[in-house]
């Protein structure tokens, strides 16, 4: 029971102190301005407004999540270790595993709260172009597809957060440790790709042969584009409850795993 | 039979690896009563931090046993009745004085009744009573380290260690916190603190371990090691090169 | 103090020229250098490189490559010395745009913009790329079912530019069957079809057509009605295939045909017109002065 109430507190601590970094405002405030700017984009297509809108709005809580996560993230968890932080919550009976968790939880929620804020933003700019142009609003568009193409959103960041972690908790330096997330992201992002190609085209250059090493590939890393549903919500195509509930489950189970291995790893760390 | 608060076991540690490799300490064994007031002294990179910071679990040692009150560091919890200052003590900038001490107060199982009534009356002693609501971040190096020293007390643990808890203090702090250090003696806690000053260390320890180049070279009363006469700077200098002059034979 | 701030003024002088002199050397190099630049771009990598850098940004790389498109199309204008603009005749590379029109698919393949605007481009003068129109709207096509614009448009090229009527008539057959698609759709796709001789496809197409319809739909009886029309036409075509293969011409008119016994009597044409064949054996339902 004092794990989970440790894991809270140290949630909370992390999410009140990356919610009073100036870094995390500058970010959403751009990225609000961002989504405003929709408006004016929009303007510059004459077909498929409601498309674009909808795409440009997801879009920019996409890119704004990834800079949280590799920047504020990163940054908070990188400031622990150098500047020795991480002594004033290891020096109490916390495990290394129920820090990680805490600090994991609450970039989190500062991460679910930029999510709901740039959500809103893209929301309010998106419902203004699909009012003005109606005959562009996609047939089936639904605001409820749009509401889970944007938690698939956050369940994607949530994924690479842990992931970042996962890298922070083994390599030497913050740097390094950014580098490996950002790869891991960029794998994940193309990792479904990847394995059409292999599992569809066995002569499939310099990857002939190889099949088994990208389908081993393909359970390692995560498959984020099975995260990325905003040509879904853009066209109004349909998108299940139970394919939510999977991806749902995919981000949790996966998540998990990687802070299991982080806490594994991290024990290792010698904290001088 | 009460056990010593804190014993150390033939300690080894090292950093690196092959050509690079480091011995920092070199089985290092001293033991610590309850209730003493224990000074570890030694020069800069002598070991004293590495020590402290296998006594909390922070590295592994390569060999050798810690107890901190009975309970064997690494396999048993004891956080909960050791209160800890580091030598640069960094908090949550954006957190207050009142939030620092709060998630302490919760991380070491405190009830929120508890943590209410310690945190006003610990930042008063500190004198950081009128700073309780502003974020760390504004502080000065003085007010850091007597926060550090509210935090290290707030869940009022057996044993205190500090890591030069001195360092970087003005005469009015260092002041401040030698009182507080006698207060808390008083009080009947363990302390165990490292620092390189060695007027802090005259002035409030029972005993006093000199360690040097991760090597244990005296353990033991502070009058014993002043009996030949001279002051504590001599008879420290006179140690550390008779050391010096031995490694190097 | 002054000798200082003089100093200090005089290098932000240097430096500012410095900047301004190389900044605009390079806007007026870029210039010139543009039209050859303008045929270099991401567009060029292959599908493969381009989805894998686009990763999850993939909708936003087709808006930027539409709107890059539409940079290199248009007209230009020239501002004139003397007040108000000029217009230039601009240089299309055509291979490089139909490049970026396949890349803009490759990333959201159910784009209206990037169909549309090809359709408006390029299989006309002097882009000339009709097939290359057809496969993009094709791509269009099979991603947004909902649409029956792409087929329409393939139904136009085939008509107008490729001369294959019964070509023509499938594709405006495929859009009828789109939802919410234009009643006329499936009138002009029959006629095109059967004058193409793709009757019994477009038979089975209005078949199908007519299953997913209520009766009490408007446009029922009229897709009803040409139907009819379309199976009198087939029962023609075969009895004048029979005539053909037995005697070893073609009958020179109807009434020959019906003369036969090969066909005992015209099928009941549902416009109440005279069912006609003209000089090439082409057989017509609604051409009343067909002799």
């Amino acid at each position: 029971m004092q794990a989970l109430r440790n894991i809270w507190f140290l949630a909370l601590a992390t999410c009140t102190e990356g919610i009073r970094h100036r870094a995390l405002w500058a970010i959403v405030c751009l990225a609000a301005l961002l989504t405003m700017a929709n408006l004016g984009v929009t303007n510059l297509y004459s077909w498929d407004l409601g498309k674009v809108s909808v795409e440009f709005g997801l879009s920019a809580v996409a890119f704004t999540g990834l800079l949280l996560v590799f920047f504020l993230g990163m940054k908070i968890l990188a400031d622990d270790l150098e500047r020795s932080r991480i002594f004033l919550v290891l020096s109490r009976p916390v495990s290394i595993g129920q820090y990680l968790v805490g600090k994991y939880l609450g970039l989190g929620m500062i991460l679910l709260l930029a999510t709901i804020i740039l959500g809103l933003s893209a929301t309010l700019s998106m419902r203004y172009v699909l009012w003005k142009y109606p005959a562009y609003v996609p047939p089936d568009f639904s605001w409820l597809v749009y509401v889970m193409a944007l938690t698939c959103q956050w369940l994607s960041l949530m994924v690479v957060l842990a992931a970042s972690v996962l890298c922070f908790s083994f390599a030497s330096q913050p740097f390094i440790a950014l580098l490996l997330a950002v790869s891991v992201y960029m794998v994940g992002q193309n990792m479904e790709l990847l394995r059409r190609v292999v599992l569809e085209n066995p002569q499939a250059g310099a990857l002939s042969g190889q099949e088994n090493l990208v389908i081993a590939l393909s359970w390692i890393f995560p498959n984020l584009s099975f995260f990325d549903k905003k040509y879904a919500a853009a066209y109004g195509l349909a998108f299940s409850g139970q394919e939510f509930l999977l991806l749902c489950l995919y981000a949790i189970s996966y998540s998990a795993l990687l802070l299991f291995f982080s806490a594994i790893l991290f024990k290792r760390k010698e904290l001088a | 039979m009460t056990h010593p608060a804190i014993q150390i076991t033939n300690l080894d540690k090292s950093f690196g690896a092959g050509f690079k490799k480091y011995r920092a300490l070199t089985e290092l064994s001293l033991s610590i009563d309850q209730g003493e007031v224990f000074g570890f002294l030694g020069p800069n990179g002598a070991g004293k931090s590495t020590t402290i910071k296998l006594l909390l679990n922070f590295l592994k040692p390569d060999s050798g046993s810690l107890m901190v009150m009975g309970h064997a560091v690494g396999q048993e919890e004891f956080r909960q009745r050791i209160g800890y200052l580091s030598e640069f003590p960094f908090f949550y900038e954006h957190l207050t004085a009142r939030e620092t001490l709060l998630l302490s107060g919760r991380l070491s199982g405190m009830d929120r009744r508890s943590i209410d009534q310690r945190i006003p009356m610990l930042l008063a002693r500190m004198n950081l009573a009128e700073a309780t609501d502003r974020r760390v971040g504004g502080f000065s190096k003085g007010m850091k380290q007597r926060l550090g020293m509210a935090n290290a007390l707030i869940h009022d643990p057996e044993v205190v260690i500090f890591d030069e808890p001195m360092s970087g203090l003005d005469p009015v702090g260092r002041h401040q916190i030698k009182r507080l250090i006698a207060e808390l003696k008083q009080e009947g806690k363990t302390i165990f603190f490292s620092s390189h000053i060695l007027s802090d260390i005259e002035a409030l320890c029972d005993r006093i371990g000199v360690i040097h180049k991760g090597v244990l070279l005296y353990s033991g009363g502070l009058g014993e090691f002043l009996a030949e006469g001279n002051g504590l700077e001599d008879r420290f200098v006179k140690l550390i090169e008779e050391a010096d002059h031995a490694s190097a034979a | 103090m002054n000798r200082r701030l003089n100093a200090t003024l005089l290098l932000g002088l240097i430096l500012s020229g410095l900047y301004a002199a190389s900044y605009s050397a390079l806007l007026k190099q870029g210039r010139e250098f543009n039209h050859s630049a303008s045929s270099a771009g991401i567009w060029n990598l292959p599908p493969g490189a381009l989805l894998a850098l686009a990763g999850e940004f993939k909708g936003l790389f087709a808006d930027y490559l539409t709107m890059e498109a539409g940079a290199q199309l248009g007209t230009e204008l020239v501002r004139k010395q003397e007040g108000g603009f000029r217009v230039v005749k601009k240089h299309y590379d055509w291979p490089n745009i139909h490049r970026i029109f396949q890349a803009a698919q490759t990333m959201d393949p159910s784009f209206a913009q990037t169909f549309i605007v090809a359709q408006g481009w390029l299989p006309w003068e002097p882009a000339n790329m009709v097939v290359e129109t057809q496969k993009i709207l094709q791509t269009a096509a099979l991603s947004r079912p909902w649409d029956w614009q792409p087929y329409r448009s393939m139904g136009f090229n085939a008509y107008y530019f490729l001369n294959q009527p019964g070509e023509a008539g499938k594709f405006f057959l495929q859009a009828a069957n789109t939802p919410n698609a234009p009643q006329f759709l499936s009138i002009l796709g029959a006629r095109l079809a059967q004058k193409g001789g793709a009757t019994k496809t477009a038979i089975v197409i209005m078949k199908s057509m007519l299953t997913d319809k209520n009766p009490e739909e408007p446009g029922y009886v009229d897709i009803l009605d040409r139907l009819h029309a379309l199976e009198g036409v087939l029962l023609i075509e075969q009895a004048t295939a029979s005539y053909e293969k037995k005697l070893g011409r073609k009958p020179s008119s109807l009434t020959e045909l019906t003369a036969s016994g090969i066909l005992a009597a015209l099928p009941p044409n549902p416009y109440n017109l005279d069912y006609c064949m003209d000089t090439t054996g082409v057989i017509y339902f609604d051409k009343p002065d067909c002799l």
